[in-house]
């Protein structure tokens, strides 16, 4: 059997003491103990060091949990994340019931006893197909304005280009650097793990 | 089975209060003894771990589930304790303990005077025994003792909140604890 160093048992001892001696070394600490009786002095002061310690620990005054559960901020990350749903949920909600009244403005909303109601539909109806003809209309004329002067000019088709690179590169960046406020490792004091050894 | 530290906080970010107070009875004697050791003062101890709850609280929707709630919460801790510490050296009289290569000894000076129930403690020749042979230590030893001894954090935690390797963790608790073993050898013989 291969005997174990001074260094080595001295090492285990020091992780036996502490709850943290791998299993499979259990058995050569004993062997090694059994070679080397002089040792088992050490053992025992380092037995009696761990409960020095655990012995010098204070007791966590009664209802402490219930103080800091008490303190907790009443508007936290949580109320903000509700108010951050409200306002999709409304324009959401505020769509599909008029999407539902322009779909069945035509059919349903004829009865006389709504009529007030077709009448409103019948008015965004006719607003949103104005609007998306202008739409349209715009579009179209801003597509002739640029075909035209591209094709004039070489010039304009070159600063045209640069101009979008320009644009697509500036773009890439704002989506590298995310908002402070969703960045994990941001480096404020509730930061986790953000930054160095603790020691600011 | 007890849930994990991250099942509580996803279901404390669910809504569930109690799940947060479940995380802050889990971590509350690790942390309150660990703050002690650092400011020495029990009452400062228990005020700043409830500062450290309410701050974790307020960014738990940033916590990142990829790595350790408790590297985190003694992250916080630690810069916490390390803030009061500064504020508090304007108005303690110092030990006069040589400032350590790290630069970080003065952090642990003892205050000059201390009225609180950490007296009851210290009366104890015992207690102040304790308190003189980690505060006597090397600040890189005396860190690691700490939060290994009083935040009972693994030596995985150490290391991820130190950013030290694991086997320099594991040789410096060997070490401190040696230091430690001679210094107080005088209580550890029956």
């Amino acid at each position: 059997m291969k005997s174990t160093d001074e260094a080595t048992l001295l090492e285990w001892l020091d992780m036996e003491a502490d709850g943290t001696l791998a299993t499979e070394n259990t058995a050569a600490l004993r062997d090694g103990l059994a070679a080397r009786p002089d040792l088992l002095g050490e053992q025992r002061l380092l037995g009696n060091l761990h409960a020095l310690l655990a012995e010098s620990k204070i007791d966590v005054r009664s209802g402490f949990a219930a103080q800091v559960t008490a303190a907790l901020p009443a508007s936290s990350w949580a109320s903000q994340s509700h108010q951050a749903w409200r306002l999709p949920l409304a324009v959401a909600v505020g769509f599909a019931a008029l999407a539902a009244m322009l779909l069945a403005g035509t059919s349903v909303l004829q009865d006389g006893t709504i009529g007030t109601f077709a009448a409103v539909a019948d008015f965004f109806q006719t607003a949103t197909l104005a609007g998306a003809g202008m739409l349209g209309a715009t579009w179209q004329g801003v597509t002739l304005a640029f075909d035209e002067l591209l094709v004039t000019s070489k010039a304009s088709l070159i600063a045209l280009t640069v101009g979008v690179l320009f644009l697509d590169l500036l773009f890439l960046r704002m989506l590298r650097r995310r908002p402070r406020s969703s960045v994990a490792h941001a480096g404020d004091d509730a930061t986790p793990l953000g930054g160095g050894d603790g020691a600011r | 089975m007890q849930p994990t530290d991250e099942a509580l906080v996803a279901a404390a970010l669910a809504g569930t209060m109690d799940s947060f107070t479940a995380l802050v009875e889990r971590y509350q004697g690790r942390l309150v003894n660990y703050l002690f050791r650092m400011l020495r003062n029990e009452e400062d101890a228990h005020d700043l771990a409830q500062e450290v709850f309410v701050k974790i609280y307020g960014a738990l929707n940033r916590f990142d589930d990829r790595y350790r709630f408790s590297t985190w919460l003694f992250r916080v801790a630690q810069n916490a304790a390390i803030d009061r510490i500064r504020k508090r050296r304007l108005k303690v009289v110092s030990l006069n303990r040589p400032e350590t290569e790290e630069g970080d000894g003065g952090e642990w000076e003892l205050p000059g005077n201390d009225p609180t129930p950490y007296r009851t403690l210290r009366n104890s020749e015992r207690g102040e025994a304790i308190q003189l042979a980690i505060d006597d230590l090397p600040i890189e030893y005396r860190e690691l003792i700490t939060l290994r001894h009083y935040g009972e954090l693994s030596y995985d935690e150490i290391a991820t909140l130190k950013s030290m390797p694991l086997g320099t963790v594991k040789n410096k608790l060997f070490r401190g604890r040696q230091m430690l073993k001679e210094r107080l050898r005088d209580y550890l013989t029956d």
